[in-house]
């Protein structure tokens, strides 16, 4: 089995590992929707954000490194849609209207591209943090508790569940490609990626009859039995109180000074 | 094509996410019991095919199959495709989480187009199937660039359009392929008798 993509780090004891999920999961939606909602241009916040975030990452007892690395797989998307920016105007119609320095210095586009920076880097950091904290089956039970539609719960456990079996299956796949026809592929190269996606979509199919069927036979009516949950501690309040409260002081500042 | 948080207001996103709730909820209306583990492990499969990576330009992109989702699951293809970008986001960070009602309503709909194409009969299967993966990769492009002309880009933000046509035309040869091989497979699994 390769797919150590899931849950790498959520056996790491900490505080925040030891928060209840639909807590983190509030918290830190919240925070980076406060962030994201932060007005285009304005830069002001963001050293505060990313204190609060630091501190945040601190608390998770995480390696660093998977961080940056995660930071560094966000990258290219990142800079390409911050580098689209000013490119737009550049390449688009509005650079023969005017000169597109001066449409790009009046309109504050490089600003709301630093910002876009900051954001979406803050976001992947918190988002990172949300997931390496948590178990993903509790992530799963969390969006339930928390009144998610019905069918995304039920079809995310049973995906979840899946996800280990069928990156198996593409590995057997693409090992039998590999036995067959070593090194790059040079003709029928596209045909042979159309097949082995049809092999995957063919045997997950064959296996969710399976699974359908034995899934009936015990009884399932579309719907998990509710399991005893868990109660929300007064630290998990205390937590998403902070979190919510430090970082929408923040977003409003305006008010306050 | 995954749009990351902040790139996209915050407003829009809001939005968005509404939306896609109301998608989710039409898509997965009057469903039955049995309909459940299979969209489970199709979801699954999706996300598993997108791992696929192909070197391209010097580059690899990975693939989508939106349009090949839509022949396969239908209607039920809108919260299969949202709930793998919930997954994609909170796993590998490919998208954000405030913005994944953006990216399931462009990926959504991508492949409820496909789903369209592949029901129009007269037309022969192989070029049915090609313009569905076409149509999964280039409805979610056309209105990213729109999301992205809200977000105050420049009209240029049209342009990248013809970044994705290649991308769009591989996935549909690669649709086409799959389509082909699994009529003859399975072709029950494609509502072909």
């Amino acid at each position: 089995m390769k797919h150590d993509f899931l849950d790498i780090h959520s056996d790491i004891d900490s505080p925040l590992r030891r928060l209840d999920a639909r807590i983190k999961f509030l918290a830190l939606f919240g925070a980076i929707f406060i962030i994201v909602s932060e007005n285009r241009g304005v830069l002001g916040g963001f050293l505060f954000y990313l204190v609060f975030t630091l501190i945040l990452l601190s608390l998770s007892h995480i390696p660093v490194k998977f961080y940056i690395k995660r930071c560094l797989i966000a990258t290219p998307f990142i800079i390409m849609a911050a580098a689209f920016l000013p490119l737009s105007y550049l390449i688009g119609p509005e650079a023969k209207e005017l000169s597109a320095a001066s449409v790009i210095a009046t309109n504050g586009i490089g600003e709301t591209a630093i910002s876009v920076i900051f954001k979406a880097y803050l976001a992947v950091l918190l988002l990172t943090l949300l997931t390496s904290v948590s178990r993903f089956h509790e992530l799963l039970w969390a969006l339930r508790k928390l009144k998610f539609p019905k069918i995304i719960g039920i079809v995310s456990s049973l995906m979840y569940r899946h996800i280990f079996i069928l990156t198996d299956e593409l590995h057997k796949t693409k090992r039998a490609r590999e036995s067959r026809t070593p090194g790059k592929l040079v003709t029928g190269k596209w045909k042979t990626y159309g097949n082995q996606a049809a092999v995957i979509f063919l045997r997950s199919w064959e296996r969710a009859e399976r699974v359908s069927a034995a899934m009936q036979s015990r009884g399932f009516t579309g719907d998990f039995p509710e399991g005893a949950g868990e109660k929300i501690h007064f630290f998990d309040v205390i937590f998403i109180f902070s979190v919510i409260i430090l970082f929408l002081v923040v977003r409003l500042r305006d008010f306050f000074v | 094509m995954h749009i990351a948080d902040g790139i996209i207001p915050a407003g829009i996103c809001a939005a968005a996410d509404a939306v896609a709730m109301g998608g989710v909820y039409l898509g997965g209306r009057r469903i039955d019991a049995e309909e459940i583990p299979k969209m489970g492990v199709m979801a699954a499969a999706l996300f598993t095919v997108s791992l696929i990576h192909f070197p391209i330009a010097g580059t690899s992109i990975h693939l989508g199959l939106f349009g090949l989702a839509g022949i396969l699951l239908g209607l039920r293809s809108f919260p299969v495709v949202f709930i793998t970008l919930l997954f994609q986001s909170l796993i590998f960070q490919h998208g954000g989480l405030v913005s994944v009602g953006l990216n399931s309503i462009n990926m959504g709909l991508g492949a409820l187009l496909g789903w369209v194409i592949w029901k129009m009969k007269p037309l022969h299967m192989v070029p049915r199937a090609f313009l569905a993966g076409f149509a999964g990769i280039i409805l979610p492009a056309v209105l990213m660039a729109l999301e992205f002309r809200l977000a105050e880009y420049g009209k240029g933000i049209f342009y990248l359009l013809s970044v994705y046509l290649p991308v769009a035309a591989i996935e549909g040869v690669i649709t086409a392929g799959a389509t082909g091989f699994l009529i003859k497979a399975k072709p029950e699994l494609l509502g072909e008798k």
